[in-house]
């Protein structure tokens, strides 16, 4: 099998998967406990909000696990919102993965006001725009780092303080879900308050997310109980899903050269499936993420081409997993004005860890008959 | 008698089997078999036959309203009652009476009493039994009045080998025993026309199996799973269900590319019902059951409709062909089939549907135009690849 689709999820690091199993049956102590046995899991906990803290170059007082993106994403717009007084405003970009999206429209059936804003050609929001929208009321703006569909990256640092500058009580926050460990994601160059991310888009295990939040930031828990992760986010340390994590981003960090090689392997791709005549790669590659793009064919129906794709051991995306059991055809998509006949044909072409060049010749071939064959298929 | 002051026990009252002759033990004995089937997770249940009614004694009282919802889909039972069973004693009949009328919330309104005595030798008539038991009622329930004629609620007592009170009247789903009038194909698409064509015909006491057509990789393996949860939903009213998967989308494919496309649906129909029919031969079945109402789509006018017969020549029902879309849609909600046909799976078959469809096709054209295809070869090879999925109830 070939899987090409690793912005939905990737396949465990074995060392992730042997320290989980080993938590899970061998150390399972709770971290919390006041028992020796529990100190080792505290200590094994400590070094993991180190890593990750020195991943997202912030101090490790700054990091709180979670349950993933979603959390995070809820954790962000609630908590910010809860703590801020009489301001009310939220805005989002108009790309945004529904963890924010969809967050965003509960907080307005809750009676705050949310503004979106739109995104240039590329799928990128434009500073001046996003400027625009921020008003005295703003109290928090969230716009994601790598878009999930096409792979577009935003400019946070120009984004945050064309925001500050309107308003710098305004909480910037940036779903890192597909940008972390996969471009530099420096988060107080990027000037955010809050960033949040998963661990099962980089080889750890599902259920299982990470968020920095800036010191000082005015920002209440979104889950309240035993008061663990100094208060942040109360709930027993989820300790396979620390620990996998951990191990996922050290040995990514030990990976130098993985992302310039998923660059490659995604060029290779493109390179191959661009003679395909009447497709559409959406989206500059140059500046698209290094592992993530979409591609859209004439006349194809994503899903069969999905299936049929299947069927002959690769699989890849067809918009994002987490909607993509409707056949609707993608916000994202068609916020980018992309022409329905090409959007109901997109497919996304995600990389990771285990991909290799070696791939890209049986993968595209069997991606170009198969273009090919459906497209005998139309209705008359 | 048992130890216990009372057990539960649910009487069944059946429908038309009362209108049997010299048959009637047959149908009788394939009830209870189903009942047995449907109650197959309750340990030590027995159930008898007694007179008009059929008893099912040992339920554990905490699984009793699971037992009765277990029993309301089994074909061939008109009504249920949840009763307690006790000794002949009309104190033990009254207190048990009192409490079920206080337990199911019935303690105003007007009511009356039906006693009914099977054990001739119990000494006291069953008038008197009523008016005594009603006066024990009224003198405990000061809510309670009286009405013989109209009442809110009636409280019945039957004396047999045992004594037996029950305040409730269950309905449950009619029809005929399955397995009492042979067995037929079902060809279940995954929408909401063909369980509910299947559940009628199951319902004159007809067991099925079930064939489907997947046209992968144009529908998804989503789209099979969903046909195999609706063979699920069926399950629990028709019994066992043998579920063919047939593999469509080479004939689907060639259909497409040599005949012209006015006639695509008309003669993938037909050799749709020309594949099930060879199944249902293969499974004894004596007929194929549809989900086409009349007018519906293209390819179901009369004379569509004739055009696919004339590919078979086993008896095809279509139960729902009178029937509005909006009628089979609150049949299909009912039965609960409606959520999973509705699962938008399948929306990708569309390329295979033409838009300017034939709506009168004339047969001799269409026999005519699917002669560019080897239709035998084709499918003896479906059904040689043909899956089946076993469902159980």
């Amino acid at each position: 099998m070939i899987y090409l689709d690793n912005s939905a999820t990737t396949c465990v690091f074995e060392s992730a998967a042997e320290i989980m199993r080993k938590q899970m049956t061998e150390q399972y102590f709770n971290a919390s406990a006041t028992y020796a046995a529990a100190l080792q899991n505290e200590r094994l906990y400590l070094e993991a909000k180190k890593s990750i803290a020195n991943s997202l170059k912030c101090s490790q007082n700054e990091v709180f696990f979670n349950s993933g993106g979603t959390e995070g994403a809820n954790t962000a717009l609630f908590g910010a919102i809860s703590a801020s007084n009489d301001r009310k405003h939220i805005v989002i970009s108009a790309i945004e993965h529904p963890a924010v999206y969809d967050t965003a429209l509960a907080l307005k059936s809750r009676g705050c006001s949310v503004s979106i804003a739109p995104v240039n050609k590329d799928g990128t929001v434009d500073a001046n725009v996003l400027a625009s929208l921020v008003t005295s009321q703003t109290a928090i703006v969230s716009i994601m780092h790598i878009n999930n569909e096409i792979g577009s990256i935003n400019n946070l640092s120009e984004l945050s303080k064309a925001v500050k500058s309107v308003n710098p009580a305004t909480l910037f926050h940036s779903d890192g879900v597909q940008a972390y460990m996969h471009i530099p994601c420096d988060v107080i160059a990027c000037g955010v308050d809050i960033y949040s991310v998963s661990a099962h888009k980089i080889h750890g295990s599902k259920g299982m997310g990470a968020m920095f939040i800036k010191e000082g930031t005015p920002m209440k828990p979104l889950i309240y109980g035993g008061g663990q992760q100094d208060n942040m986010r109360s709930g027993t340390l989820n300790m396979p899903g620390i620990a996998g994590m951990r191990a996922a981003v050290d040995t990514l960090s030990s990976m130098q050269d993985l992302m310039p090689k998923l660059s490659d392997i995604k060029n290779a791709y493109i390179e191959e499936l661009k003679q395909i005549a009447e497709c559409l790669i959406i989206g500059d590659p140059s500046k698209t993420a290094p592992h993530i793009f979409n591609i859209a064919f004439k006349g194809i129906q994503a899903q069969v081409l999905q299936n049929a794709l299947e069927e002959q051991g690769v699989i890849v995306g067809k918009g994002a997993a987490c909607s993509s059991r409707t056949n609707k055809i993608s916000r994202v998509l068609k916020e980018l004005e992309i022409q329905a006949d090409y959007a109901a044909g997109a497919i996304r072409i995600s990389l990771g860890a285990f991909n290799t060049l070696d791939e890209v010749k049986p993968a595209t071939q069997i991606i170009k008959d198969t273009v090919l064959r459906l497209r005998k298929f139309k209705r008359r | 008698m048992h130890n216990l002051l009372y057990t539960n026990t649910i009487i069944v009252k059946v429908g038309e089997i009362h209108l049997k002759g010299q048959n009637r033990p047959f149908f009788e004995r394939t009830l209870i078999k189903n009942m047995r089937a449907a109650l197959q997770a309750f340990d030590k249940i027995t159930i008898e036959k007694s007179q008009s009614r059929i008893f099912v004694y040992n339920i554990a009282p905490e699984r009793l309203n699971e037992a009765v919802e277990c029993l309301r889909k089994v074909f061939g039972i008109h009504a249920l009652s949840p009763a307690r069973e006790m000794e002949k004693d009309l104190d033990v009949l009254s207190s048990a009476a009192i409490e079920m009328l206080k337990l199911s919330g019935k303690t105003s309104g007007t009511f009356r009493v039906n006693a009914c005595r099977g054990d001739k030798r119990f000494p006291i008539e069953s008038p008197e039994i009523a008016a005594i038991i009603g006066g024990n009622i009224l003198e405990e329930l000061n809510g309670l009045k009286v009405d013989l004629k109209k009442p809110d609620h009636t409280v019945e007592i039957e004396i047999r080998e045992h004594a037996y009170v029950y305040v409730e009247d269950v309905s449950a789903v009619g029809g005929m025993p399955v397995g009492t009038n042979g067995r037929a194909a079902l060809l279940l698409s995954g929408g909401i026309d063909s369980p509910v064509a299947g559940y009628m015909i199951a319902k004159r006491g007809v067991a099925l199996d079930a064939v489907h057509f997947y046209s992968f990789p144009h529908t998804s393996e989503r789209a099979k799973e969903k046909v195999i949860q609706l063979t699920k939903l069926l399950a629990p009213y028709t019994g066992n269900i043998s579920l063919f998967v047939v593999p469509f989308t080479k004939i689907q494919e060639l259909i497409y590319e040599k005949c012209p496309d006015a006639m695509l649906t008309i003669i993938m129909r037909r050799f749709m019902m020309r594949i099930a029919e060879k199944i249902a031969t293969d499974r004894h079945c004596g007929a194929l059951i549809t989900g086409e109402s009349i007018g519906q789509v293209a390819s179901q006018t009369m004379e569509g409709l004739q055009a696919t017969d004339n590919a078979v020549s086993m008896p095809v029902f279509r139960p729902v062909i009178g029937m509005d879309k909006q009628e089979i849609m609150d049949y299909a909600i009912k039965i609960g089939t409606y959520e999973t046909s509705i699962l938008p799976y399948e929306d990708c078959c569309t390329v295979f549907t033409p838009r300017h469809p034939a709506t009168h096709p004339i047969l001799e054209h269409v026999i005519d135009a699917e002669q560019v295809l080897e239709v035998e070869a084709l499918i003896d090879e479906a059904v040689a690849n043909t899956e089946r999925i076993d469902i159980n109830r």
